[in-house]
């Protein structure tokens, strides 16, 4: 921004300065209270003995215990090696899936792009679920068609119940498509001339990939490899389920376990959570530093997108990839259809294992149909709330100078930081415990609240890489021409931004719809949503019904995405390339 | 002759007097119930239940008998909501009138903090107050430090399994719990708070030690599983020979539809759960609630209890109640109401003794 290009009327200004910095001081005491409130409650009840609740006394009982239990050691080995090696692998195939959608002349592209949306947008409970039939031990589907094709063969070739399970049901649940999703706009704003230099200079399509297209993506690729990292190290519904029978423990499932304790213990998981935020500010802090240092810019007048020929490898690349979306999004989809019409899901050796019991008592029960609305008013309104406030904190922390407003940026972290069982319980005290939101307590702006929160992070980014591509010249014309910071941001930047707006507000609908960890403190019966009710049927064993939960929450999020990469086409929506 | 008249004039005071205030009585059990029923109208009933179809039946029957109540039903595990009733109570939020569910965690969580109303409080019809109306009067409250949880419904449960194809000789005893060549192949709901992998290795430690159920964790390197559906899987699918804590209707669904012959329950005389009610502190809608109690626990409502649960579950649709037949298929879950005092009973004071020491036991194995 340049001086020249503030706005003009000194008097007007000192107003308009004075009614932004109140609003600019009052959206970072909102956000800090919402933020560390919470974490404030972690940090008081890891002082408290006793359970929660009830007479507790003060003192350092809860630390000595946490640093006396011999599982953290191995819960946060697992937690790393799972992590890094998903990353890893990850990020291997997901540059170059991204690179072969953005870049090359790969056919059906666009579709194979649609897949790896939906398989993002996907819940992860359900789709683990069918991974759990498919490929649960020796009773897993296709273990017993190996078994039938070759009697040879005999215990579980496939076993999601394993490390490798895990990383794998990671991998094409979210891990993956999350790639995919952020890099193939970055790639496209990449100026082709230095491929075309570099094939030009006889290097082959993968030299020119290592060597040309990663470098120039560096700095993309590891704020998208941090991002990663900091989400899957308290990634916890796909180890809750398929850790236990490999005695596989992370942290967050050590930490839930600790809390589901009779009795619970609160302030033990309070200390582990801390411990837990302490190991991640780092990875935090250097994406800042890492994003502070590599300057975004924007496309420039040279920039020219030419499709790179992949020859003969293109249709064996399509097939490849097709198959991948297949595996990721159709299989898992029919897999759950089946569950649902089977008498005891899983169980296929019974004479006529098949029925529609389950759906007529699901269809009839008026708790799903409350439960189906409940989800759809939570998406919706988290979010509209979304929208506005990411695109807000996002336009303050890009677009001005005020002080402090790299604490705002950070304060958006926080959330991500904490296992969503952890801040569930920070909620629960926060709204109960909080006069001015003891009212809504029951409602379901408690759970659109939580949602919100938990998805600044994501959401705040992903509106902040598109504010980082305008150009500051339309705002500074718009001040010359007298228009206020408040109007400029709502005439000029938000219809700039807006599609990219309308997108996070889709993934925080989906996310929302598909929430669990979150709100699982917050959700009762008025307010209950679809994915409480799919927890509640699971957690009492009552797999039918949650199967038929988890696949209409399925098909909310499968539109979702549909709808947000429809925008996406439309409105050519983008993540910033940096460097 | 004197003495004679006097006699009959006192007996015939006395004989009033007794039916003045039986009458009495009468008429202020009836005056509440009324002004409970005209207060509950158009009143909320915020009910907490456990996610299973029977409990739903019975409800719409409520909600058909009392139309003017709005019923709001939160499906919700007991092990789930009881740390959070306590948490909303300590900061005074008392949004919650009733609790039915399996009773240990009201009786071990809610009832010690002081979460509950007493039940006798809310308690108008002589049919319910009139305990000779009841089995064993004893077991009818959970704990001796009042009367807080009342039990309509104490059954007997084994939530074991084992595969027989995969035993020697086809049949296991307790004991061979322990033979090595089960090594790593026992899978128990982890015994962390009170569920059925709990309550079933009290059972096995009343059977036999509690260090035999200490080997049994440790020794015999078990898989814990958190969900008891996952444990019956792992022996229904996953080739795990013994399984404790699985879940109930799945085994007895699956012979019934022709498939697992080979899996047979546990030799374990397991222990007894108590299906039950209570009224949580400061319930925001007392009228509703004094309503649902009374009912639920009136001749019609067990009744509707019973014919509901059986459709949906296999055990323990029967009522303490004398006056309600049990339902014929349900009777192998039947304890000997005369003598409960010799099963596990895990939602009662005594029983939660044992449940806290299997928890122990098992927190102890897994610090090591």
């Amino acid at each position: 921004m340049t001086a020249a290009a503030m706005p003009q009327d000194e008097t007007s200004a000192m107003g308009r300065l004075q009614v932004g910095t109140f609003l600019y001081v009052l959206l970072i005491a909102v956000i800090g209270f919402l933020v560390i409130y919470p974490l404030g409650t972690l940090v008081v009840t890891s002082f408290q003995i006793g359970a929660l609740g009830r007479e507790t006394t003060t003192g350092f009982g809860n630390w000595l215990e946490a640093f006396h239990n011999d599982q953290m050691a191995s819960a946060f080995w697992n937690t790393l090696s799972l992590s890094f090696t998903r990353q890893f692998l990850a990020l291997i195939f997901g540059v170059g899936i991204a690179w072969v959608i953005a870049r090359t002349n790969l056919p059906g592209r666009g579709w194979i792009e649609v897949g790896f949306w939906i398989a993002l947008f996907m819940p992860s409970l359900p789709v683990t679920m069918a991974w759990v039939l498919l490929a649960g031990g020796k009773g897993g589907l296709l273990n017993m068609w190996l078994h039938e094709l070759f009697p040879f063969i005999h215990g579980s070739v496939f076993d999601v119940f394993s490390w490798w399970g895990i990383i794998w049901v990671h991998l094409v649940t979210g891990v993956l498509p999350v790639k995919v999703f952020l890099l193939v706009p970055a790639l496209r704003n990449m100026d082709s001339a230095l491929e075309e230099s570099s094939r030009a200079c006889g290097a082959n399509m993968l030299k020119t990939l290592t060597r040309i297209v990663v470098p120039i993506m560096l700095p993309t690729i590891v704020m998208v490899m941090l991002l990663g990292m900091i989400r899957s190290m308290h990634a916890f519904e796909i180890e809750l389920i398929l850790g236990p029978p490999a005695n596989i423990d992370v942290y967050s499932t050590l930490i839930y376990r600790v809390m589901k304790q009779e009795p619970p213990l609160y302030g033990i998981a309070s200390v582990m959570s801390i411990l837990f935020v302490t190991i991640i500010i780092p990875f935090v802090l250097a994406q800042h530093w890492y994003g502070n240092k590599h300057s975004h810019s924007t496309v420039g007048g040279k920039f020219s997108l030419r499709l790179q020929d992949l020859g003969g490898w293109k249709w064996p690349i399509f097939w490849l990839l097709m198959l991948l979306v297949l595996v990721m999004t159709v299989v898992p989809l029919v897999v759950l259809v089946f569950g649902s019409f089977m008498k005891i899901f899983g169980m296929f050796d019974l004479p006529n294992p098949w029925t529609t019991r389950h759906w007529i008592a699901a269809l009839s029960r008026q708790d799903l149909k409350q439960s189906l609305i409940n989800s759809l008013s939570l998406g919706l309104g988290s979010a509209a709330v979304g929208m506005v406030l990411f695109s807000v904190v996002a336009y303050v922390s890009v677009k001005t100078r005020y002080f402090g407003r790299g604490l705002l940026d950070f304060l958006t972290w926080l959330p991500t930081m904490i296992p969503g069982i952890v801040i569930s319980l920070g909620f629960l005290q926060m709204f109960v415990g909080t006069p001015v939101f003891r009212p809504i307590y029951g409602t379901i702006w408690v759970l659109i609240i939580a949602v919100v929160l938990a998805n600044v992070t994501v959401g705040v980014q992903l509106v902040k890489n598109n504010l980082l591509q305008l150009n500051a010249e339309l705002e500074e014309a718009s001040w010359a021409s007298g228009g206020s910071r408040l109007y400029t941001f709502w005439k000029i930047v938000i219809p700039l931004v807006m599609p990219s707006v309308i997108i996070v507000g889709l993934q925080t609908f989906a996310t929302a719809v598909a929430a669990v960890g979150v709100i699982a403190m917050l959700g009762t019966g008025p307010n209950q949503p679809l994915s409480i009710l799919q927890l509640v049927y699971l957690d009492s064993g009552r797999f039918e019904p949650a199967t038929i939960v988890g696949l209409l929450i399925l098909i909310i999020t499968v539109v979702a995405a549909l709808v947000a990469k429809f925008f996406s086409n439309r409105y050519g929506v983008g993540i910033a390339k940096n460097g | 002759m004197m003495h004679r008249r006097s006699f009959i004039s006192a007996c015939l005071a006395v004989a009033i007097g007794v039916a003045g205030s039986a009458h009495a009585a009468m008429a202020d059990w009836k005056s509440d119930w009324d002004k409970a029923l005209k207060d509950s109208e158009g009143q909320d009933l915020n009910l907490i239940v456990q996610p299973n179809e029977g409990y739903d039946g019975a409800i719409a029957a409520f909600k058909k008998k009392y139309p003017k109540i709005k019923v709001q039903v939160t499906l919700i595990n007991p092990s789930d909501v009881a740390e959070r009733l306590l948490t909303e109570q300590k900061n005074g939020v008392f949004a919650w009138d009733a609790w039915w569910a399996t009773a240990s965690n009201m009786n071990s969580v809610l009832l010690p903090a002081g979460g509950l109303e007493k039940m006798t409080d809310y308690l108008l019809l002589p049919e319910v107050t009139d305990m000779s109306n009841w089995q064993n009067p004893k077991f009818l409250y959970t704990s001796d430090r009042g009367p807080y949880v009342f039990i309509h419904t104490n059954y007997l449960q084994n939530l074991g399994i084992y595969n027989s194809k995969l035993v020697p000789g086809g049949t296991l005893t307790e004991d061979q719990l322990l033979d090595p060549s089960l090594k790593g192949k026992i899978a128990i709901r982890a015994p962390s708070r009170p569920h059925s992998g709990t309550m079933m290795l009290a059972g096995i430690a009343k059977d036999k030690s509690l260090d035999f159920v200490k080997s049994l964790l440790t020794e015999q390197q078990p898989q814990f599983n958190e969900n008891d559906r996952q444990n019956t899987m792992s022996v229904l699918r996953g080739g795990m020979v013994v399984g404790i804590g699985v879940t109930e209707n799945v085994m007895t669904e699956c012979q019934k539809e022709g498939g697992c012959e080979n899996l047979k329950p546990l030799p374990s005389s397991g222990y007894m759960h108590s299906r039950g009610i209570s009224v949580l502190k400061n319930a925001p809608h007392k009228a509703a609630a004094t309503v649902f109690v009374n009912w639920l626990l009136s001749k019609e409502g067990q009744e509707t209890y019973v014919r509901e649960w059986a459709k949906f579950n296999t055990t323990s649709a029967f009522s303490m109640r004398k006056d309600v037949k049990p339902d014929p298929k349900h009777l192998d879950s039947m304890p000997d109401f005369n003598n409960l005092d010799k099963y596990v009973a895990v939602s009662f004071d005594s029983g939660e003794k044992a449940i806290n020491d299997v928890i122990k036991t098992y927190q102890d194995a897994r610090r090591k």
